[in-house]
Formats: C-alpha cells, sequence, structure tokens
C-alpha cells in the first residue's frame, strides 16, 4: 500500500475515532495529505516513514492551533516548530492532528479543559475518563486499529507524542490500556513545549507496543541547542535485570483488586524482586505540586491578552486589562494552580514550601540515585484506580486527585524514565504496570519493558 | 541651604548595557537604531514554548566587566525569574541573577575630587585640562555584587509622561539586551563622590568596549540616598552623569528640608523629572511588588573555570595608563600629550591610523589633543562621529605643505565637525570673497601705489598685495594675488 492510500485510510479511521471519542482538538487531514505526497514523491525513507502521528496539544506547531488545553490560547498558532515535530517531520511522520489534555497538564483525568476544547472518552467505556493529562493521546492510541502483530501493513501504524510533568502520560496509557513512555528529564529537547513545570516537563510517547512507544522516542531522542537543559547522552547497552524493587511507599492507597493483578503479573515475570522502603516519597506529592505550581504561576504570568492568544478591546489600564482577561479565560483548575503556586513563592512562604520543596526532590534523588545501585528496576502499579467514571470525578476534592498521583509522581519527581504496561483488567478495565530504569539508561527501559510484555501478554 | 551638620549616603545600582552584538537569550541584534519591533524573536517575545539560551559572549564582558570592579568572582552563578506584570515584560518576569551572581565584592577607586578628572570626561569625553599630575586623594568604593540580567522592552508614552499619556506604545527591541548591574555598598559621602564614581565607570567600560557609549541609555543609574541615618529614598533609572547630579541634589535638598522641619523622611521610590527638576513619589514601601523569586528552570547554572576567566580577560583592551606608557615609548610625545591622546576613548588608535600617511607625528598629536579633541568635546562626540581618520589625514597635508594657516586650519577643524557631510575642499573655499572685485577696490584706493608700479618700482606691487590679503580676511593666496595684480598693471 502507498503512503498517499495508507493515509487516506488512516483519515477514515480518524473521523471515527474522533466522532466516537473526541481526542483531537484539531485534525489536520490536508496537511496529512500534503505531506503524503511530499514523501511519496521524495525518495527518502525515514525511520517513521508514514506513519501516522498525533501530537499532545502542547507542543507547538508551525501553522496548527496549539492551545495547551487552554481556552486562553484557544486561537494561538504558533509560528514556529517545535524541535520534536521537526524531526518526526524529517524522519518522514505524518501529523494527523492534535490530542486534547487538560489546560497546560493540570489534571489526571482530562477533564479540566478550556471552553471549546473537547473531553475524551475512553475506548474500553465512553462513560469513563481515558486519564490525563495526555488523554487525547492515549484514546487516540487505543482506538487506532493495530498492525503491530500482522506482517503485512494494513494500515500505517498511529502513534502519539506526549508529555509528562507528573505523571501525565502513565496516567491515560494505564486507563486506556496502552503503553506510555517518559524519557529520562533531558533526553528530549523540551523546546516548542509549552510549558507547565519547565524542571520536571518530559516529551515522551505513546503506543501499542513497547517496541512501539520506543521507536517513536528514538527518533526525538538528542541533544538540542535551543534547549539547554537537553542532554548528550553516551549510549550503554541495555542491563539484563537481576533484581527489581517494590517501594512500599507507592503500593499505599493502591486499589485491591489493582494489587491482585500487580502481583500477579509480577509473578509471571519470574523477576527475582525485594519489597524496600522509601520513606522520603511521604513527601513526595506535596514537594511536588510545589515545585509544579511555583514554576507554572510563573509560565502562566505571560497570558496576559497583549500580544497572542485571548484578546479583547482594550480598556482601563494594563493592570485592569490583564486581570479581566486572566479572570476570564483562565479556568478554576488553571487559578487554584496559579494562586497555590504564587503563594509558595512569596516571601515570607518561600522558605518553608518552595525552597523547602527542592530540597526534598534532592533527598528523594539522592535515595533513588542509591537504590539504582542496588536494584536493576522498580516496580509499581501505573494508577491506584480503574479509570474512573465521569460522575464519580465531579465528586472528588482536588486534593483527593492529587492523592492519585502518588504512583507517577515518584519518577516523575526524580526525572527517571519509566513505562506504563498494560497487564490485565479489572471491572473489565485496563490496569497497568510502572517500570521504572535509571537515569539515562533507557535501553535497559526497553529492553526489560519487551521481556515483560512477552511473558505478560496483555490482551 | 544644606547644614554642614548633614550626613549624607548615598549607594548606586548602575544597569549597564554590555556590548555584544545579540541579546542575551536569543540571536536577535542589539543595534538600537532598528525600527521598533524589527529586532524581535519568538524567544524574546516570550512566546509560548520558547527556551532561553545563554549567549557566552555576554558573561565575557561581564568577567570583563568584574575585573576592572576587582570583584571575586563566582565560578558557579545561577539565573532566577522576578516575576511582575508590566507591559514592556513579555514573559510577566525577568531572568536574572537573584541568589548567585557573577560577581561579588569588589573595590573601585575614584579621586575624590571631582574636580580631578579632567574636564572633558562628561559621560563621553577626554580630558581637556590636564590635572592627573596633580596630587589626588583615592578613595574605595565597595562593590556589593554585579549580576547578568535581561532588559525589559521600552515603552513610549504617547503625548506625555507616565502620568499624563492616554496610551503607550511598546518597543521590545531592547527587550532581552544584555545588562550587568553592578551595586554598591553605600559608600558615597557626597553628590561629587557619587558622580565622579558613574564618571569614571563609564569611560573605563567604554575604553575597554565593554559598553558601546554611542548606544541610547547604555548604563542606568538607581541612586538609594538618606542623610543622617535616615529611612532610605530610592531614585530610579537615572540616565547619565548630569541628570545623577541634578536628581541628587534635588533629592538631597527635599530630604533636608523634611529634616529641618523635624518631619519624618519616609522609605520610598522616587523619579526625578528633569521638566520640573525635582524628584516625584512613585511609591511607598508598603507598595513594594514581592517578586516570588524562583530559580530559572531553564538556564543551566553558568558554570566557568579559570581558563575561560583568564581567556576573557586576555580579549580586553588596554587600560588608559598602558596606552599612555605605549605612547611615550612609541612615540617619544610629552606626558602631558600622550596622557590626553591616551584618555580619550579610540583617539589614540584614530592617531595611529592618521600616521602612516604623514610625516610628523608631533604636529599630529599637537592637532589631535588640541582643537580636534576641543570640538569633539564639545560636541560630546564619541571618536566614531569626529570626522574620518582620511578627512583629518588630508586636513594634516594642508597643514604640513603649508597650504593652510594655523590659524586657518583651527577654523577649518571647527567646521569639519559642524559640518561633517562636507569635504574638506568645500569647507576650506574661501567663501565670500570675490578677490578680482577687492583687487579692483584695492586698486582704486591706492592710486600711488599704482603709479609707483607703473614707474618701474617692483617693491610696490608687495604693498599691495598685502591690502588685499588685509582686505580679503586673509583668505587668498598671496600668489595668485600677485599675478593678478601684474595683469592688470602691466
Ligand atoms: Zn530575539
Amino acid at each position: 500500500m502507498s503512503v498517499t492510500e495508507s493515509t487516506e485510510k488512516a483519515i477514515e479511521e480518524l473521523h471515527k475515532i474522533n466522532k466516537k471519542y473526541t481526542c483531537f482538538v484539531t485534525t489536520t487531514e490536508d496537511y496529512a495529505r500534503k505531506r503524503a505526497n511530499e514523501l511519496t514523491i521524495s525518495k527518502k525513507k525515514g525511520a517513521l516513514h508514514g506513519i501516522i502521528i498525533s501530537v499532545k496539544d502542547n507542543i507547538c506547531t508551525k501553522g496548527i492551533k496549539t492551545t495547551a488545553g487552554s481556552a486562553i490560547l484557544s486561537n494561538y498558532v504558533p509560528t514556529y516548530n517545535a524541535t520534536v515535530i521537526e524531526r518526526i517531520e524529517q524522519e518522514g511522520g505524518i501529523i494527523i492532528g492534535k490530542t486534547t489534555m487538560d489546560d497546560f497538564g493540570f489534571g489526571t483525568f482530562n477533564v479540566n479543559v478550556g471552553e471549546g476544547i473537547p473531553i475524551p472518552k475512553n475506548p474500553h467505556d465512553i462513560s469513563r475518563s481515558s486519564g490525563g493529562s495526555s488523554g487525547g493521546s492515549g484514546a487516540a492510541t487505543a482506538a487506532f486499529s493495530s498492525n503491530s502483530t500482522v506482517a503485512e501493513r494494513l494500515a500505517p501504524t498511529h502513534l502519539s507524542l506526549s508529555e509528562s510533568t507528573g505523571g501525565s502520560i502513565t496516567s491515560p496509557a494505564a486507563f486506556c490500556g496502552v503503553v506510555g513512555f517518559t524519557p529520562s528529564y533531558g533526553r528530549v529537547s523540551r523546546y516548542g513545549l509549552i510549558d507547565y513545570a519547565n524542571s520536571l516537563d518530559k516529551i515522551g510517547t505513546m503506543g501499542k507496543t513497547v517496541s512501539e512507544a520506543e521507536q517513536l522516542a528514538r527518533v526525538i531522542f538528542g541533544k538540542d541547542a535551543k534547549d539547554e537543559t537537553s542532554l548528550v547522552v553516551q549510549e550503554k547497552p541495555a542491563k539484563k535485570v537481576k533484581k527489581v524493587a517494590i517501594i512500599k511507599e507507592m503500593l499505599q492507597g493502591v486499589d485491591e483488586k489493582i494489587l491482585t493483578a500487580f502481583w500477579k503479573s509480577i509473578e509471571l515475570t519470574g523477576i527475582p524482586y525485594e519489597e524496600i522502603s522509601l520513606p522520603s516519597l511521604e513527601y513526595a506529592v506535596a514537594s511536588y505540586y510545589i515545585i509544579a505550581t511555583a514554576e507554572a504561576s510563573s509560565n502562566l504570568s505571560r497570558y496576559t491578552g497583549l500580544r497572542y492568544g485571548a484578546q479583547e478591546e482594550f480598556s482601563g489600564s494594563f493592570n485592569d486589562y490583564f486581570s479581566s482577561i486572566r479572570s476570564k479565560y483562565f479556568s478554576a483548575e488553571e487559578k487554584r494552580r496559579i494562586i497555590l503556586g504564587t503563594f509558595v513563592r512569596t516571601a515570607g512562604y518561600k522558605d518553608k514550601y518552595y525552597l523547602k520543596a527542592l530540597k526534598i526532590r534532592e533527598k528523594i534523588n539522592h535515595d533513588f540515585h542509591i537504590l539504582f545501585k542496588k536494584y536493576d528496576a522498580l516496580l509499581s502499579p501505573s494508577m491506584p484506580i480503574i479509570a474512573p467514571k465521569f460522575d464519580e470525578i465531579s465528586k472528588l476534592k482536588p486534593i483527593e486527585i492529587y492523592a492519585l498521583d502518588s504512583c507517577t509522581i515518584p519518577p516523575n519527581l526524580a526525572l527517571l524514565p519509566h513505562l506504563s504496561i498494560p497487564i490485565g483488567k479489572v471491572n473489565s478495565m485496563p490496569v497497568g504496570l510502572q517500570v521504572i530504569c535509571d537515569s539515562l539508561d533507557e535501553n535497559t527501559l526497553f529492553e526489560f519493558g519487551k521481556q515483560i510484555e512477552s511473558l505478560v501478554k496483555y490482551k | 541651604m544644606i547644614g554642614t551638620n548633614i550626613h549624607l549616603m548615598i549607594g548606586l545600582e548602575s544597569h549597564i548595557q554590555l556590548a555584544t552584538k545579540s541579546k542575551l537569550f536569543c540571536s536577535c541584534s542589539t543595534n538600537s537604531s532598528a525600527e521598533p519591533n524589527e529586532n524581535t524573536c519568538e524567544i524574546c517575545l516570550g512566546y509560548p514554548g520558547t527556551k532561553p539560551t545563554l549567549n557566552k559572549e555576554v558573561v565575557r564582558k561581564a568577567l570583563m566587566l568584574a575585573k576592572i570592579m576587582n570583584c571575586k568572582i563566582n565560578y558557579n552563578s545561577k539565573f532566577n525569574r522576578k516575576i511582575y506584570f508590566y507591559p514592556d515584560l513579555p514573559k510577566s518576569f525577568q531572568i536574572t541573577q537573584y541568589e548567585e551572581p557573577i560577581a561579588v565584592k569588589g573595590e573601585f577607586s575614584i579621586d575624590v575630587s571631582a574636580s580631578r578628572l579632567p574636564n572633558g570626561a562628561n559621560l563621553s569625553g577626554a580630558a581637556l585640562d590636564h590635572s592627573a599630575t596633580a596630587a589626588t586623594e583615592k578613595k574605595t568604593i565597595h562593590i556589593t555584587r554585579a549580576h547578568i540580567e535581561e532588559d525589559p522592552g521600552k515603552i513610549e508614552y504617547v503625548g506625555g509622561h507616565i502620568g499624563t499619556a492616554k496610551y503607550v506604545l511598546v518597543d521590545y527591541n531592547r527587550c532581552g539586551v544584555p545588562l550587568c548591574e553592578v551595586v554598591t555598598d553605600p559608600d558615597f559621602r557626597s553628590i561629587d563622590e557619587a558622580v565622579t564614581y558613574v564618571k569614571k565607570l563609564f569611560h573605563l567600560l567604554s575604553y575597554l568596549d565593554i559598553i558601546d557609549p554611542n548606544q541610547e541609555g547604555v548604563m542606568r543609574t538607581d541612586a538609594n540616598i538618606s542623610i543622617n541615618g535616615g529611612k532610605r529614598v530610592e531614585l530610579k533609572n537615572i540616565s547619565g552623569s548630569d541628570a545623577l547630579e541634578k536628581a541628587l541634589k534635588s533629592e538631597l535638598s527635599r530630604q533636608s528640608f523634611l529634616f529641618a522641619q523635624g518631619k519624618v523622611i519616609e522609605q520610598e521610590t522616587r523619579m526625578y523629572s528633569e521638566e520640573t527638576g525635582t524628584t516625584i513619589l512613585l511609591r511607598k514601601k508598603e507598595q513594594e511588588e514581592d517578586y516570588g523569586y524562583i530559580r530559572e528552570p531553564d538556564l543551566l547554572p553558568i558554570t566557568i573555570d579559570d581558563a575561560f576567566v583568564q581567556d576573557a580577560w586576555k580579549q580586553m583592551k588596554k587600560l588608559p595608563e598602558e596606552v599612555e606608557s605605549e605612547i611615550i615609548s612609541k612615540y617619544k610625545l610629552s606626558k602631558q600629550i600622550a596622557y590626553q591622546l591616551a584618555f580619550k576613548r579610540g583617539l589614540y588608535a584614530y592617531y595611529q591610523s592618521c600616521l602612516k600617511y604623514l610625516k610628523n607625528s608631533d604636529l599630529l598629536a599637537k592637532w589631535l589633543v588640541g582643537d580636534f579633541l576641543k570640538c569633539a568635546n564639545w560636541h560630546n562626540y564619541e571618536i566614531e562621529k569626529c570626522p574620518s581618520s582620511e578627512k583629518l589625514i588630508e586636513f594634516m597635508q594642508m597643514i604640513e605643505t603649508g597650504k593652510i594657516s594655523e590659524r586657518e586650519g583651527k577654523e577649518l577643524i571647527k567646521k569639519m565637525f559642524d559640518d561633517p557631510k562636507k569635504g574638506l575642499g568645500d569647507l576650506a573655499e574661501k567663501k565670500g570673497v570675490d578677490l578680482d572685485s577687492v583687487i579692483s577696490e584695492v586698486l582704486k584706493e591706492n592710486q600711488k601705489s599704482v603709479d609707483q608700479i607703473k614707474a618701474g618700482d617692483p617693491k610696490a606691487i608687495n604693498f599691495l598685495i598685502g591690502q588685499v590679503l588685509r582686505k580679503a580676511g586673509f583668505k587668498g593666496d598671496p600668489n595668485e594675488i600677485r599675478k593678478k595684480l601684474e595683469k592688470l598693471l602691466t
């Protein structure tokens, strides 16, 4: 099948999927067709030749609307491409649309969206959330037909470019039953990623299998002169995983049935493990929310309706105008995090919250560093619950929602590479296993992930 | 009047625009003569998703500055975000070094009497009155810190000033231009000392090409001033040493007046108004904003080593004293002339480029530190705005060959500065004198001499030439006049 044909098929599928699960903010059929034609003419065959790619809507795409899920950017069209987009295009990937997300990544269920931005539905049960904040990517990855087991390509593989700050890849991957990969901080350039919390944001990938997630990841890895925090990495061969650790603190509050599924999968893999305690994790969620909101509140201060994004007729002083735009277009969750983040960095409270949180992060990083001298990988459930129903979510308090990040925050805060791999079902809904490896050791992570995948055999 | 019992304390914070081709965190040009908002990109406009990357050239210039301030270098300095809302600040935060500045604890020596600094050194000039040999009393000003930060954009108040303008225009060309803020301890005990410090700093920084004195607003100073141990008042954003002097004088008399009346001087931020000649209240202490500083997560710490520091210092230009010694040993000029030639930024290089085409190095030096420098200082011109060296070579050749007299030379130099576009030929043209009509007048008035010549007395013609020259204001070539006279009289 030619790239033009397979792209047409994918567009057809895209329409069906989006109608059912509303996982795209913007679909880019014309752009995809144009790219398919260019690829047909060009002789070059890149690593992603003809593969359909969906992109989380906080990654800037030149000439294509990029909202970051927020009403304040609902009309924003970037003038440049994020570095990851440039790399995908160079390797022949075809971008088919921008996936929906919680505004600026502020959420676990993809229900915190700006006006006009769709809430994605879980392909396993449309009355349930597909997770967040990369909910659109999770739903699309689950919904697109798979060919990874078919030798002859019937339709191009779909892969999704997503992003995690505190668990935004693992959560939707687990809820939607797909593989989510979050890299070590610095492995992927953040240039062109609309910031939530710069010291924690990581662009990652989703696919139906570990190999698929890895395929896209390999394309976007690498140092970028436009992002100082991106790293040059000396590739090391994958280690054979001999011993893993299970951290007790990451099992607390996890649903009983999920725990059962988790232990069953550990048994299936047959890998020797030790149960250990990491007491510093008690403060992980608090530390994460302080650092993340402190940075987020400074990042969001640029949205004043002056140069881009939502605008209104000017009136009053600039302060009046900025306030009116921000009051009108920021959602409740955006306002909550701005207020929280501003508070923790205010003189008089800064020592108590922001600076202390930075110290806790250092301590946790140090503790993980010690652990990886003894263990090759860490395992935990991906999420403490299965995908909740939308009407259940509305009953939860923000603090209860934040607590659901207890499994995903530790590796995200410590900037460690991790995978969420589907391992089974509870109440007909997918359950994920989270695999964490040492910093910059993605090779071991991918190989170990594939090993688990083959032993557990999720269907 | 200011009583003798007033104890004055001043500390200064100078925002110094480092001379680099591109901005601090993007590749936009720093050229200030561009059209509004021409020098902007996604990064300096703070578009969502963009990230800053550090321009290493800024670090080099900051290290040069740290050297002349005798600061301790911080080998691991960091950036922070200073968060506040203002239309000239696209990200609504300024990237600055708050916790860990690049340099700390410096010392800068000044001559305590401002009069000892050459008169011409008025924020761009050089010396005319040479008094460096006079006995000087040195005073050390302690430097608290020097840190790197980005400049915000520029606001134009249309049809008025901050209080009266109906609307403002924002130009982001300046946004992201590299600044180094130098903070002093409150060491100044007189206005003269503060002004002397700013003048000396400006001169040295421009001399060493750390700043470009031709750029507008290249050094802006905030002054903290208090009297008799009272609360300090911060005067914001003062450009240049003249304005600083006026602002400090006006604020000192305001505080002295309050003090004399037994009133309390409150801690506040004020600005100096050129219009009213007074300082105006901007905000009181309680209205001060909390900037909620956090670390800048997109930038790595500036990690430098000794090799980097030494390399930056190796690229530094020579100091005026070093240039002076070089001039004395190389050209055998007097100490006084060498001092003046060395002091004015760029003058020595200008001297050297002229000398390639001239014979008399003494004569050139004499003219340069004389009338040339006088004109440059009168116009407040940096060397780049002075007549080109090609023009000056042409001028000196006219002097060397005696084509023009010294007196004519002095006039011509003035014209070269006043009318920079005109060629030397046009400027030197004897304008306003019609030689033929002057000659016919002189002939009419001196019939006796005419008769003598006609009678065969050759000496009489010299008298007539002298008369013509006098009448023409000495603007004429004696040989040419002789020829004309001979033609008419024979
Ligand atoms: Zn720029």
